[in-house]
């Protein structure tokens, strides 16, 4: 497991980390917060690329540098030489890694991920192209390790199931998935556990399960032409848009009650999830709310 | 991450470099300079031996006389790789694209953000940045082969050029230019390189490896005080003329002005005054190779420590 002891990472005019203590269990680990919360900053300390000011990483009792042959990181924006194709790219960074695989398996993770067909340069790749080819850099070699830095920023419906269905491969005990998000839903999801950041200091860490067990709220995603009059009801605490839908937030016991008011009308919700305090304080404290629901 | 490890990093280097177009044009920029300098050369040769070409009235044609294969000294195979090395690098040109390629060959690790991706697959980056230092002194050395290989197939096509002979390419003397020329080369792109890196920017890189020969010339041509003489003596650029003056014997030609060379490097840039006169001055060979070492070295220690910084943002 990773261990942080007394982490603080200080630049030239503030202070990215502060303090932080706390440990990472084998699985896949959500680490959430605001923009500057210092998500990004705190998985370059884990990848040992940069070090804390103060305080100090362990990985299994061993400094945290040591284990880079072991690990795979997605930047939030990968780096690539444009003029390369992604087979050259990946066999570039291949070549450079401590523990190389073998070609085949470079062209076998290119497959996997979808990656356009061979000749094309990077320079002429979509976004969501670029991300794919991270993340096959990522996962080259099935890393014990993997870190992902804000992976399904910009990846198509298609790259986002793929990256799922990934995601289920490292819920064991000898293995690590820590990610970053801004999508909540997914991250109570996908992740066993949660690292709350804000402002560069710890918040919250625990499992998802128990934070969810915390939620006090049920947010039910309504179809957008629905009629008003049906959530002026006292069920509805609030109502609120997201994109084309409406959205209405229900006490977590009075789930059922408002399903079953919403049945009685012929409505059906496209989804529903649980609006877990610790995420939202965070996020409302810095007003990224505006990117979900409430 | 010995052995077999450096080996495949360079390889990896090598395919990289292949694929950037910019590095493709390179040389061929380099061996149209370089024939273009050495065509005309050997165009004035012969306007010179048939008196076809226009003098000032009343000076006399100073090559009257002379035998054409002694006027076409520097074609001989011998000669080619010592002269078309010396025009490269003397010249504004070949001295400016060998600094915009020192600059660049790392320029695009920052600009892309390749080399924060190679400081998390690699715990060992020492290995990673000498395989790429390795790849650009073989790059340079790579493209003075190209010129020199350029100039020879180019001889085949001009008349009258005497000593062509395929075994007098590989006699001591050429080869030893040839790898005094890539040292230079190295240096002055590992110089610009270094100020890439530390700088963290490619363009004060490029900048700076492309101004660089003109701001030092202006600055010790601007006086002829203690100071400037000194730099004169010691000064990158002013080191790399004095070595190419020394393996051109172009100083023969200066102070005896022997009529065999006709395609020349810059003035070098060390000098002495002797009686109130100014005059070119050679230090020892030995001295020279001293300075162009240490630059080297410095080159390649601020390449190392500029990685290293650069991928700790």
């Amino acid at each position: 497991m990773f261990e942080l002891v007394e982490v603080t990472k200080k630049y030239r005019n503030h202070e990215a980390l502060k303090q932080l203590r706390f440990v990472i269990e084998p699985g896949v680990t959500a680490v959430v917060g605001p923009n500057g919360a210092g998500k990004t900053t705190l998985f370059n300390i884990l990848t040992g690329r940069i070090f804390p000011t103060c305080g100090t990483v362990f990985y299994n009792g061993q400094p945290v540098e040591k284990i880079r042959g072991n690990l795979g990181y997605l930047f939030e924006d990968p780096p690539f030489y444009p003029y390369l194709t992604a087979e050259n790219q990946l066999g570039y960074f291949n070549a450079l890694r401590e523990y190389p695989v073998e070609a085949h398996e470079v062209e076998r993770e290119l497959e996997k991920w979808d990656i356009p067909p061979k000749g094309k340069k990077i320079k002429d790749f979509s976004q969501g192209m670029r991300k794919r080819l991270g993340l096959a850099n990522a996962f080259l070699g099935n890393p014990q390790i993997v870190i992902l830095d804000e992976p399904f920023n910009g990846l198509d419906l298609e790259g986002q199931q793929l990256l799922e269905d990934t995601f289920v491969t490292y819920r064991s005990k000898d293995r690590f998935l820590i990610f970053s998000s801004h999508q909540l839903e997914r991250i109570t999801l996908l992740a066993d556990r949660i690292v709350i950041l804000d402002q560069g200091r710890l918040v919250y860490t625990g499992e998802t399960k128990e934070l969810a067990e915390q939620a006090t709220k049920v947010i039910f995603y309504l179809p957008g032409d629905i009629s008003m009059d049906l959530l002026r009801t006292p069920l509805v605490l609030e109502i609120g848009k997201r994109g084309v839908l409406v959205t209405a937030a229900v006490q977590k016991e009075k789930g059922p009650l408002f399903l079953q008011h919403l049945a009685e009308h012929g409505i059906v919700p496209q989804s529903s999830r649980l609006l877990i305090s610790e995420l939202e304080y965070v996020f409302e404290e810095k007003q990224v709310s505006r990117r979900l629901p409430y | 991450m010995i052995g077999g490890g450096f080996i495949r990093i360079i390889q990896a280097e090598i395919s990289r470099v292949l694929r950037k177009p910019f590095f493709c044009v390179i040389p061929l920029l380099s061996l149209i300079y370089v024939l273009y300098l050495e065509i005309g050369a050997y165009n004035n040769a012969l306007a010179f031996h048939k008196g076809t070409i226009e003098l000032p009235t009343g000076v006399p044609n100073p090559f009257a006389g002379v035998d054409l294969s002694q006027m076409l000294y520097w074609f001989r195979w011998e000669n080619i790789t010592t002269a078309a090395g010396a025009t490269y690098l003397a010249g504004w040109v070949g001295i400016i694209l060998v600094g915009y390629v020192g600059a660049v060959w790392f320029a695009d690790d920052l600009r892309t953000g390749v080399n924060k991706q190679i400081a998390v697959l690699q715990k060992h980056l020492m290995p990673v940045v000498v395989g790429k230092i390795l790849t650009l002194a073989l790059y340079m050395a790579g493209i003075l082969i190209f010129i020199v290989l350029g100039s020879v197939l180019t001889t085949l096509f001009l008349s009258d050029v005497p000593g062509r002979e395929p075994a007098a390419l590989l006699r001591w003397i050429p080869l030893r230019n040839l790898m005094l020329y890539s040292i230079i080369a190295v240096m002055w792109a590992c110089l610009a390189a270094m100020i890439t890196l530390l700088s963290r920017s490619p363009v004060i890189g490029v900048a700076v490896g492309v101004m660089w020969p003109f701001a030092e010339t202006a600055i010790l041509f601007s006086g002829n005080s203690t100071i400037q003489l000194l730099i004169a003596k010691i000064a990158p650029i002013s080191t790399i003329q004095s070595i190419l003056a020394f393996v051109y014997d172009r100083f023969s030609w200066v102070i005896d002005s022997a009529p065999v060379i006709l395609w020349t490097t810059s003035p070098p840039l060390t000098r002495t005054i002797e009686n109130g006169v100014i005059q070119p001055y050679l230090l020892p060979i030995s001295f020279l190779m001293t300075a162009l070492v240490i630059y080297t070295f410095v080159a390649v220690g601020g390449i190392i420590l500029g990685y290293y910084v650069s991928v700790r943002d």
